[in-house]
């Protein structure tokens, strides 16, 4: 006697492939996803909703580098079963990498829209800038201050309620 | 799950993340502006957090410097203050507020900042509230007061004659006077005000004798009766209060019939029951005779929980719920001071006869602070408490906490003699002295 297998199964089968999702990174590498990690992102499930998935989708913002990280992340964040304290442990592993990495990491999470991903690397930035001066903060992130003294004058002056 | 590439380059996990001191990027890659980089919905969300970590460990009043600080760094952080939807969120988050009374989020968000400023440097206005004695029609129980409540726009006093009075905080002008029908009835005061529900268009208010009346403010609706009380069957009304979807009635007398709470929409009981009350029948029936008897206090929370104490037990119940027990404290050892008892937001506070007040969060098993009342153990003691502040009133004077760090600021007044009602809001504190003085502060920005 056959069976076939349960419907809902996690385990892909011949009968029930998995459907996978191509990217293209900016560098011309091609990653693939399963259509339920690449969920994870609202411009991708747009795009799925549109049924604009059937060729590599060209992410002309994201490397390819990044885009093996990000595929990870929603891969991850997708798999079923994992409790949340072991995901934190793995969130904080993914996000301890070098700065210029993190700020990757958010230009792709705010270009593909995942919400997972940019709460997590808010939070890895609000630690990192926690305690710091905004001149602290500019050199630390290596960010060219284009305040004039006047405009800086401006902005204590419009916000000036805050230390009454 | 898999992930293929064409390139077999690792995604540099193994790189260490390099944090506190100054690093800027390898020199093996452009040196980018970074101005530029910063995605602005990334930095709505990273100013909401610090936002919100900053109202934990430093208190809602320190997170407008925080984010003037990340304003300060650089045009593009700076452009996120213009975000009205940013300021919507926190306003919401840190204030607790959900609709709007000023142009824009932003200018919510700083009044409510300002206000919660003044009350920690007590600026405020000072105003007492004056109506026409004549209306009293030499009753005596006309001019004792005995509950304030506060909405945004209006205070009102109800009183022991079963008349409750509006008043314009804006004008500070009485405005009008309801008077709760006196249908007869058992003992001297069972139509005397035993509390009002208020929202900017409507006033609900019951009496000792458990009939609850709706009245329109706009004058959309006279004043009618929305439930006739039954002593016989339920006891007294000691406490009514309510929020935007529940009334609820604190009764003694009879027993198992502690609680009893209304849709208020539909008006329909959908619950009776409870036995917090069960020790103080006598005490209960004795206040349609000695309006000096305490029996318990009732207070709504944010959370749709109600507060309910004697003077030997706090019960917090589910009012969704209708009246499971969501918390029971037991105080038959040290006592507690009814008329301490107040409720706002997702907080409580209770002062046992040792002085000793508690402010706990409803939804937690936590104290958010404790504080010391001295001389409570000798004085009468009537508190209020808003989301940031709690006040105690006692020998004449009434004292302000900060309820964040548990420290106590100043007194707001002194001699005004003893206090029957006391009631705070985020902007307004009222308190009525027993010479028939009705004080008004006003912590408003404006």
């Amino acid at each position: 006697m056959s069976s076939s297998p349960p419907p809902s199964s996690a385990a892909a089968s011949p009968s029930c492939p998995k459907k996978m999702i191509a990217l293209r990174s900016s560098d011309g590498e091609t990653f693939e996803i399963e259509e339920a990690a690449a969920l994870q992102s609202k411009t991708l499930e747009n795009m799925i909703d549109e049924d604009c998935a059937g060729t590599p989708i060209p992410l002309p913002n994201v490397t390819g580098k990044i885009l093996a990280k990000v595929v990870e992340f929603c891969s991850k964040h997708a798999e079923p079963g994992v409790d949340d304290e072991s995901l934190r442990a793995w969130d904080a592993e993914f996000v301890n990498v070098e700065q210029a990495t993190v700020f990757d990491y958010i230009l792709a999470a705010n270009f593909l829209e995942i919400p997972t991903l940019l709460n997590l690397t808010c939070n890895v930035v609000a630690d990192m800038i926690r305690g710091k001066t905004p001149d602290e903060i500019r050199k630390f992130f290596n960010i060219k201050s284009i305040f004039s003294p006047e405009e800086e004058e401006e902005v204590r002056r419009e916000n000036h309620w805050a230390f009454e | 799950m898999s992930s293929t590439s064409s390139s077999s380059e690792d995604g540099g996990g193994a790189a260490r993340r390099r944090g506190g001191d100054y690093e800027g990027p390898s020199t093996s890659r452009r040196r980018r502006g970074v101005n530029e980089v910063w995605p602005e919905p990334f930095l709505e969300n990273l100013a909401a957090q610090v936002a919100i970590e900053e109202a934990r460990s430093g208190g809602r009043l320190a997170v407008a410097p925080s984010l003037v600080n990340l304003f300060l760094v650089c045009s593009t952080w700076r452009n996120v203050s213009s975000s009205d939807l940013l300021w919507a969120g926190l306003t919401q988050r840190i204030w607790g507020r959900t609709h709007r009374t000023h142009p824009t989020w932003r200018d919510e968000f700083i009044y409510c900042h300002r206000t919660a400023a003044n009350f920690r440097s007590r600026r405020s206005v000072y105003a007492t509230l004056h109506f026409d004695p004549s209306e009293v029609n030499g009753d005596p129980y006309g001019l004792i007061c005995r509950c304030l409540t506060l909405s945004e726009l209006h205070l009102a006093c109800g009183f022991a004659d079963g008349s409750v009075r509006l008043f314009d905080l804006a004008t500070r002008l009485h405005i009008a006077t309801y008077q709760a029908p006196h249908r007869g009835g058992l003992g001297l005061h069972s139509r005397a005000v035993s509390g009002i529900v208020m929202s900017d268009s409507r006033l609900v208010f019951a009496t000792l004798g458990g009939d609850i009346h709706v009245v329109m403010i706009d004058g959309g609706a006279p004043l009618r009766g929305a439930h006739v009380g039954d002593l016989v069957t339920d006891g007294v009304l000691v406490e009514f209060a309510g929020c935007g979807r529940w009334w609820v009635g604190l009764y003694a007398g009879v027993p198992g019939r502690a609680f009893h709470i209304w849709d208020s929409n539909t008006e329909e009981q959908v619950y009776v029951g409870g036995d917090l009350t069960d020790g103080e029948s006598v005490a209960g029936w004795r206040m349609l005779t000695d309006l000096t008897q305490i029996v318990g206090r009732l207070r709504v929370t944010r959370q749709e929980s109600a507060v309910a104490a004697t003077s030997t037990r706090v019960l917090v119940i589910d009012l969704s719920g209708h009246g499971t027990p969501l918390r029971d404290l037991n105080y038959t050892r040290r006592g507690l001071i009814v008329t301490s008892v107040d409720a706002d937001g997702d907080a409580y506070i209770v002062v046992d006869t040792r002085g000793l007040a508690v402010v706990r969060h409803v939804g937690r098993r936590e104290d958010i602070c404790r504080l010391n009342v001295r001389g409570a153990a000798h004085s009468r003691v009537m508190g209020c408490m808003n989301q940031g502040y709690a006040l105690m009133c006692l020998a004449g004077a009434i004292r302000v906490w900060e309820v964040e760090r548990g420290a106590q600021l100043y007194d707001l007044a002194v001699g005004i003699g003893e206090v029957s009602a006391i009631v705070a809001s985020e902007r307004h504190v009222a308190a009525y002295s027993n010479d028939s003085t009705i004080h008004l502060w006003d912590f408003g920005a404006e």
